[in-house]
């Protein structure tokens, strides 16, 4: 297990496999961001471990491996950015719906 | 204030009147009569030079003897005080705009540098006379204000005197000399706004930080207090001048407090850097809180060039021109009450004597870097390192 | 910023710069710290060791005041009376149609006019902006008039504060067009990219002529018959004005006027299209910024009072407290609540990036239209509190942590066409980029404090001459 902590991305079964840490990565920033490439790749996910989780991406509709090698890869940022979001939305989510709020009272004394 | 002495006649408690002369029949400008219309001749008491008086007003109340040179100095519409033991007190002076009504002395504070400390905290009420005062001066008067002691700490009186001005002198500009603590409390500010228009209030400010604010008041949590005040005053839309004495605890702070200003308060109408006035509790303190303008001289400057780029009024009051960078003689006012301003004799050489502010009478210090400007001097002054 | 320094920003905006070892106590140890920076921070509000109360509120009003651009609601309403234009552009992000010989198919027509003039009405703002764009306004010159007169006979009752711009190439002006203008107090926004030969290099007339000299024909006709502040150009910046910037400034100061907004190219219509001979790197953008900014910096060194827009925008973020609403760039965005864009057709955009992402057939943020949908439709719909709440800078990856927040703003509109993701992603942002190194590059002069510069950057913040700043 400890061979995927130093890699982003490995070949494994003709696909790429991301491995994450279920302590870093929530399931929904990694359904999220997964999501995105399932235009151009199959992707599946599946628990590794008690601690990982396991993406692969597989390629669809004559999609070659770099391509599918390279998706991979942007997805290791991706996942990142969603749980970041998520992240900011738990901490500071009731902040914004106070300014989103303000922003839209003037209409609502009209209204 | 201005005070004389004279002998007193038939006058048992001490009284109040508005300065009239009146011509008559043997002794033309030497008798101030005092006008109120009231009893006999029509006249609350009589001032006079001379050291007799005729049998028609042996029974009026009266002070003679005064000098020629006294009576001159009293206007008509001027108020005065006149006590059983024949000292007269000049309590407002007609067509001057540094009259001031003295509301209580008690106060909520004990500033290290108070030019006039309250001793005796007496519990007597100054109410019954300001309320005549202000019933008999001119109706043309256009500035008043209102100082103590604090003010704010008799809210039903100073409302009271509020509305007499307020029928009496529409346009009046009124202003209120106080540290802003009691103003913390909405409903004692509200019911003092609606008693005004165009109230202007004079806040102390020292300290753009509680521990150097506090230290100066001598009240812990006067900062704060003040603070939540100036945002009332805000809140009813008042005139308000910040007034900040510089003085050896608050001197480094003077940059740094115009940008508070200017961030935290940009609501307030007019700044005032003042120089110390060494008497009372000044002097008292005088060790501790000494300071020469020449040491503050670039901070001070740093602070008006801040806030004057920021578009705000800002003033110099009780600082003398020689003791100033040039570049902000234009910010020193005229602010030493005229009774007690005074010059030394070097300033008879300096060119800017009619523009400055002079020196205290009152001061028991004067800097030694008091020195006349003459034009070789204006090329080399004082600018910025 | 020097490595041995920090420079800290609250969320209102004050600033201070502290040595790393302070920061580094500031985390550990806050009382170890030189009681003179201990005051600082104080003063500034960054902490606060004996009133939590009073400090809250403290910052509360300065956060209130920084924000009041958020009290009205839409107050800048643009109007697109046609997408029919005279010229074409090399980087026209309108992406406009050339002027039909039959009927012009692309003008806004009466009845839809009216309708925009009554929704712009329904706008809870008590001060109101109408900004005639296109294509070129002035070839719908009837329905500009008919709009101007609707709006000012609505607002005889309606009571609010009402200004009106037209955003012109001038080319088509005349003298009694410019004395209705001026009548109606209608001020004149265009463009010039500077002297003749760069001016018309990309800003082509369709006929051939030169856009240059029917410019300077007609600013003369302006001059004569309107106040010299009427007119405000500002300038695209292609890659052929890199390293031309001092040219353009010149021309500018010889034209009169009184300053400038450095614009850089905006990344739709005819200009995506071209970008290999019109763009450049924002890297490139920023260093010729900064040669502009200091050429401009020289000119009031020497007593020339020129004002460069963009930084005194960003000037008066960082140094004054007050609000400063651009509807491109705030937090939240402008799109919508504060600027909004009604086309030709009738149909509301959120801004003008909108509109031209849905010329290129991308209707992502379309709004509704004047004529089917309601007020509270277009304005208090999904879509649009969609777009705001996801342009505020708390939950925004890179803006949420940023030192310059309070300074900054989004654009949704530019991270959808930037990312393909409205809340945009902020490490490979140009937007961000452009943004960063403009604020660093000014952050430099504000902490040098040189006292001449200051001098000029407050006369152009206060709108006063430098005799009037300086002491």
């Amino acid at each position: 297990m400890s061979y995927y902590k130093s890699t982003t991305v490995t070949f494994c079964n003709d696909g790429y496999l991301v491995c994450l840490h279920r302590l870093f990565y929530s399931q929904t920033a990694i359904f999220a961001a997964a999501y995105k490439f399932t235009g151009k790749n199959i992707v599946k996910i599946f628990p590794m471990d008690e601690r990982s989780i396991g993406v692969l991406f597989k390629p669809k509709n004559g999609r070659t491996l770099t391509e599918v090698e390279n998706d991979a890869q942007i997805f290791v940022n991706e996942v990142l950015d969603q749980q970041i979001r998520l992240n900011l939305e738990r901490e500071f989510g009731h902040i914004r719906d106070v300014i989103v709020e303000y922003a839209f009272s003037p209409v609502k004394k009209n209204f | 204030m201005k005070s004389f002495q004279g002998s007193a006649h038939n006058i048992s408690e001490p009284l109040l009147g508005r300065v009239a002369r009146k011509h008559l029949l043997f002794d033309g400008d030497h008798t101030v009569v005092i006008q109120k219309f009231r009893w006999g001749l029509g006249h609350k008491a009589l001032l006079t030079t001379n050291n007799d008086l005729p049998k028609q007003y042996v029974k009026m109340p009266c002070v003679y003897g005064v000098s020629q040179e006294s009576l001159s100095e009293l206007h008509d519409g001027d108020v005065i005080k006149v006590y059983p033991d024949g000292n007269i007190v000049r309590l407002w002076e007609y067509g001057s705009d540094q009259n001031v009504i003295f509301v209580t002395d008690k106060c909520n504070c004990h500033c290290i540098m108070c030019p006039q400390p309250c001793d005796s905290c007496s519990t007597s009420s100054f109410l019954h006379e300001n309320e005549e005062i202000l019933n008999i001066i001119s109706p043309e008067t256009n500035s008043i204000c209102f100082s103590g002691g604090e003010p704010t700490l008799e809210p039903k009186q100073l409302e009271s005197l509020l509305a007499i001005c307020k029928r009496r002198f529409s346009n009046a500009c009124i202003s209120i000399l106080t540290n802003g603590i009691a103003l913390s409390n909405f409903n004692i500010i509200k019911r003092i706004v609606e008693q005004g228009n165009k109230l202007l209030f004079c806040v102390s400010l020292h300290g753009d930080v509680n521990d150097v604010h506090d230290k100066i008041m001598g009240v812990e949590g006067a900062f704060a207090q003040t603070m939540r005040g100036l945002y009332n005053l805000a809140r009813f839309k008042c005139w308000i001048e910040l007034r900040f004495v510089i003085m050896r605890q608050n001197y480094e702070r003077l940059p740094y407090y115009a940008e508070f200003i200017y961030r935290n308060l940009t609501f307030v109408s007019h700044v005032a850097f003042m120089g110390l006035e060494y008497t009372g509790e000044a002097a008292r303190n005088i060790e501790n809180i000494e300071i020469d303008p020449v040491e503050y001289s670039t901070l001070l400057r740093k602070a008006i060039l801040c806030l004057h780029r920021r578009g705000m009024n800002v003033s110099i009051y009780n600082i003398p021109r020689c003791l100033l960078s040039r570049d902000i003689w234009r910010f020193s006012r005229d602010s030493i009450s005229t009774w007690k301003k005074t010059f030394l004799d070097i300033c008879d050489s300096c060119e800017e004597k009619v523009n400055c502010c002079g020196l205290f009478k009152t001061s028991v210090y004067i800097s030694p870097h008091i020195s006349p400007i003459t034009s070789s001097k204006i090329d080399n002054n004082r600018m910025p390192n | 910023m020097e490595s041995k320094e920090v420079l800290l920003v609250n969320c209102v905006g004050e600033y201070i710069v502290i040595s790393i070892q302070e920061f580094n106590a500031l985390l550990t140890n806050p009382f170890a710290i030189h009681s003179d920076t201990f005051k600082l921070l104080k003063c500034k509000n960054f902490f606060t060791d004996y009133d939590l109360e009073l400090a809250i509120e403290m910052l509360a009003t300065k956060l209130r005041t920084r924000k009041a651009f958020l009290r009205n609601f839409t107050s800048l309403h643009m109007v697109v009376l046609t997408a029919h234009c005279n010229g074409r552009c090399d980087y026209c992000h309108a992406s406009s149609s050339d002027v039909a010989k039959g009927p012009l198919s692309q003008n806004m027509r009466p009845d839809v006019a009216d309708a925009v003039v009554d929704m712009i009405f329904m706008s809870p703002s008590q001060y109101i902006k109408i900004e005639f764009q296109g294509g070129e306004p002035l070839i719908n010159w009837a329905v500009l008039v008919r709009i101007v007169h609707r709006a000012k006979k609505i607002n005889k009752t309606a009571n609010k504060k009402l200004e009106f711009v037209v955003c012109t190439n001038m080319t088509l002006l005349d003298y009694d067009k410019v004395k209705f203008l001026m009548k109606e107090g209608i001020q004149i926004s265009t463009s010039l990219d500077g002297p003749k030969e760069l001016h018309d290099l990309h800003r082509k007339m369709r006929d051939g002529s030169s856009s240059y000299d029917k410019f300077i024909e007609n600013l003369s006709i302006v001059c004569r018959v309107m106040e010299a502040e009427s007119v405000s150009p500002l300038l695209t910046i292609t890659r052929d004005h890199l390293k031309r910037l001092p040219e353009v400034i010149d021309e500018y100061i010889r034209l009169g006027f009184k300053g400038i907004f450095l614009r850089s190219l905006n990344p739709y219509g005819f200009a995506r299209e071209d970008l290999a001979a019109l763009g450049y790197s924002m890297e490139e953008f920023i260093e010729a910024y900064k040669e502009g900014f200091d050429y401009i910096l020289q000119k009031n060194r020497n007593g020339v009072h020129f004002v460069e827009y963009f930084a005194t925008l960003i000037l008066s973020r960082i140094l004054t407290p007050f609000s400063t609403g651009f509807v491109d760039l705030q937090f939240p965005a402008g799109a919508g609540i504060s600027g909004v864009i009604y086309d030709y057709d009738g149909c509301v955009y959120p801004s003008d990036e909108a509109r031209m992402l849905a010329r290129t057939g991308d209707k992502k943020f379309l709004l509704g239209n004047v004529i089917d949908n309601s007020y509270e439709e277009i304005f208090e719909g999904n879509k649009l509190k969609s777009i705001i709440s996801m342009s505020c800078a708390e939950v925004m990856p890179g803006c949420t942590s940023c030192v310059y927040q309070a300074y900054c703003g989004s654009d949704p509109v530019r991270n959808y066409v930037e990312s393909g993701d409205v809340m945009g992603f902020r490490p490979s942002s140009d937007f961000c980029k452009k943004n960063m190194g403009i604020i660093d590059f000014l952050f430099k002069y504000i902490l040098e404090n040189n006292e001449q510069v200051m001098d000029i950057f407050w006369s152009w913040i206060t709108g006063r001459s430098l005799e009037d700043v300086r002491l």
